[in-house]
């Protein structure tokens, strides 16, 4: 058991990371191995996809025991359940179109739906035929007489055009929605964050609010204002004006001492990377595998 | 009995003099290959009729046509190999260059051309051109200042034509031999920079491990942020709450996610032995299988098996914002007194550490993204800067191996440091007035050529 557990996990590991390394020191003349580069992290989705059902149940599992036990705020667990079996649903009874295949007959009506599926028309089929290359061909009029080729892939019977349809009002108006709101949150706590971290009490935090309040000045047109009406002023215009150029210390904070730190950081990160997974090819990092390290 | 030796510092002021003395050495051996040709035809002194107009109040016409060559008979030469046509044509060239030389100087005694009052030699070039009609020429000649000459050839003479044209097919043979060549290699020479970090880093690594594991003892310098760690936990004890671990938003395919995981070990072991409620919800299912299998371990570890809730390590939702919302949902509810954010992050960072900072938690947050840790840094009672997320694990652990390793990934660092200020001076010196005009600039060229 523990070999299974510990031990094979550390020589696959071991493997896999020598394979990697070989191949991305391989020379062109080595095909087959540099290839490897490429085809390894393609097998990593294939294990993805089968941790997606185990996300998928997990999640039931834990929320269907909240509404079974009636736990404080199993109204939420309620709500998550339904959405989840709705669309999917809705994902598997729409995404195996075209599926009627044989059923597209001269005379009938469809639904022809836009490419992001958000508009459709309603239309007739007047003829069917096959080109030489064994494409089904498709005329439709549509409501106004106007008779056009119709994308084969996009006609939808009247049933499976309100399923399409109750998909689209979920993932565009519901889920896109939702989405976009958590994002504009980052708005409101920005400036929060910032207020907080503008609050001088110490040297560090002084130099902090002393940065950000060029480079905030710098990105709005007040900075090059404020410029021009120092340059203005008769005297101190003369003397201390060509200094106080607040656009400029502005990309200067940004090119110099910014890119600079940014640069230190990714340099130690990348020795910090570099070491991780030397430490775990070898197998001297092994917390993950669970247990001591 | 047990030797005890100390080589590191006795070794590192050599290792540093090696890095100085292949720093000066390489250059010199790069310029060593370059060929007289590459020389010639490079592509850096190449001068056109566009440039000498530019720089020449005179148009190039007016500049270019006074200058006249003499008659190059010996490009009938046939060519029996490569190699001998490389060599007959770089003798051609200083044959030609000789010859022009003294032309040149010949006019300028004539008063044809004003000559220089700082007379310089410098190298001019042969512009190739692929029809016959117009074939430049060009000598080594004393010009005046920045003045650059392209000599154009009488267009009716069809063996001055013969050296640029045998010029660019030589090169061209060269550069087909080259490729070829790499072709044909089994190593891919254009990463072996890299390989030489890694293989420094590793024999640094191996050697500090040894030492460690010999029983040296070995400085690590405090990490505020993982000093707190077990405070916070403490914190989270006291207040009757739970502790918030987040490692992320990637999958296990992220070396940051593995750091994550692993510190997550180190925290469930505490709140084990506090019995303190820990909630992880995660991004990926993956992650959840690799946390669960941890924080189950760290838990019977500290003999408290019983303890350990696998549903309070659950999955949410790949999606990022839905998981953000989540988390957040997570956190009202639950009102954790300790939030820890270690692993990759992107635009949700803030919003989760913010959603904390109102609950009234203590946050320890650490990334190697550069654009998130301001983020961190101002919503969060401690952060983790890039590197320190990679060494938690053995701060933490104070195992020697990790130790060990962490103390060969500073030599590294100190190494890596080294060089950046070797070429910084090396470039600023070749920039200025004076190491322009001397060998610090083709150092700096070697040693930039060298890193890349």
């Amino acid at each position: 058991m523990l070999f299974l557990k510990r031990t094979l996990p550390l020589i696959i590991t071991f493997c896999t990371g020598l394979i990697m390394i070989t191949a991305f020191f391989t020379g062109p003349a080595l095909p087959t191995i540099r290839a490897l580069r490429e085809i390894f992290p393609r097998w990593i989705q294939i294990i993805m996809s089968f941790t997606m059902l185990l996300g998928a149940m997990s999640l039931l599992r834990l929320n269907l025991q909240k509404i079974s036990r009636k736990v404080e705020g199993y109204g939420y667990s309620i709500v998550l359940v339904s959405g989840f079996v709705c669309m999917a649903f809705l994902g598997f009874a729409t995404g195996g179109w075209p599926m009627f295949e044989s059923e597209v007959k001269v005379g009938e009506h469809y639904y022809h739906f836009s490419e992001d599926n958000m508009h459709s028309k309603y239309v007739k089929i007047v003829e069917v035929t096959t080109n030489d290359e064994g494409d089904k061909i498709i005329m439709a009029s549509d409501p106004e007489g106007e008779v056009r080729r119709a994308n084969y892939s996009r006609l939808r019977s009247t049933s499976m055009a309100w399923l399409v349809s109750a998909q689209m009002v979920m993932f565009e108006g519901v889920f896109r929605a939702a989405q976009a709101t958590m994002f504009s949150l980052l708005a409101f706590f920005v400036a929060s964050a910032s207020f907080r971290a503008f609050r001088v009490k110490s040297k560090e935090a002084g130099l902090l609010m002393g940065a950000a309040f060029i480079v905030m000045l710098g990105n709005v047109p007040l900075g090059g204002m404020f410029t021009k009406l120092i340059t203005s002023i008769p005297v101190i215009g003369k003397y201390v004006g060509p200094y106080i150029d607040i656009p400029i210390w502005k990309e200067w904070i940004l090119t110099y001492p910014s890119s600079a730190a940014q640069s230190a950081i990714l340099i130690g990160a990348m020795l910090g990377i570099i070491s991780a997974s030397m430490k775990i090819i070898i197998g001297v990092e092994r917390s993950h595998l669970g247990g001591e390290g | 009995m047990s030797v005890y030796w100390r080589p590191v510092r006795r070794v590192f002021p050599l290792l540093v003099a090696i890095l100085c003395l292949v720093a000066t050495i390489f250059p010199v051996a790069a310029q060593e290959e370059v060929p007289v040709d590459a020389t010639a035809w490079s592509e850096e002194t190449e001068i056109t009729a566009e440039l000498v107009a530019d720089s020449q109040d005179g148009t190039a016409a007016e500049i270019l046509a006074p200058i006249p060559i003499q008659e190059n008979t010996q490009m009938d030469v046939e060519y029996e190999s490569p190699a001998t046509a490389e060599e007959v044509v770089d003798s051609m060239l200083a044959e030609e260059a000789v010859e022009s030389v003294a032309q040149i100087e010949a006019t300028e005694a004539t008063g044809a051309i004003e000559p220089a009052e700082t007379a310089e030699p410098f190298l001019v070039q042969i512009e190739p051109e692929p029809t016959p009609e117009s074939e430049p020429a060009a000598v080594p000649t004393p010009m005046a200042a920045q003045a650059e000459i392209s000599i154009e050839a009488e267009a009716s003479v069809p063996s001055q034509a013969a050296a640029p044209v045998a010029g660019v097919g030589l090169a061209a043979a060269k550069a087909a031999a080259k490729a070829e060549a790499e072709a044909n290699s089994y190593f891919a020479w254009d990463r072996a920079n890299v390989l030489v970090i890694i293989l420094l880093l590793l024999s640094f690594l191996a050697y500090f491990t040894f030492q460690a594991q010999r029983g040296r003892d070995m400085f690590i310098r405090r990490i505020s942020g993982l000093s707190a760690l077990e405070d916070a936990v403490g914190r989270a004890t006291e207040m009757g709450r739970g502790v918030l671990y987040v490692p992320g938003i990637m999958d296990m395919d992220d070396i940051q996610t593995i750091a994550g995981v692993t510190i997550l070990g180190h925290v469930a072991k505490k709140t084990a032995e506090y019995d303190t409620p820990l909630y992880a919800p995660m991004t990926r299912s993956f992650v959840m299988s690799v946390a669960q299998e941890i924080v189950k371990q760290s838990y019977l570890e500290k003999g408290h098996a019983d303890a350990y809730r696998a549903d309070r390590i659950n999955y949410i939702t790949d999606d990022q914002f839905g998981y953000v919302a989540g988390v957040s949902g997570l956190m009202m509810r639950e009102k954790p007194a300790a939030c820890f954010y270690l692993g990759t992050f992107y635009a949700e960072s803030l919003i989760l550490a913010e959603t904390g900072n109102m609950v009234g938690a203590i946050q320890i947050a650490g990334t190697a993204e550069p654009s998130q840790i301001p983020f961190f840094v101002a919503a969060c009672d401690y952060t983790l800067i890039g590197e320190e997320l990679f060494a938690a694990s053995a701060y933490l652990s104070r195992a020697p191996k990790e130790v060990g390793s962490l103390k060969g990934q500073d030599v590294s660092k100190i190494i890596i440091i080294t060089i950046i200020v070797i070429g910084t001076l090396l470039m600023t010196i070749a920039q200025t007035e004076f190491g322009s005009q001397t060998a610090f600039k083709e150092m700096s060229e070697g040693f930039m050529k060298f890193l890349k």
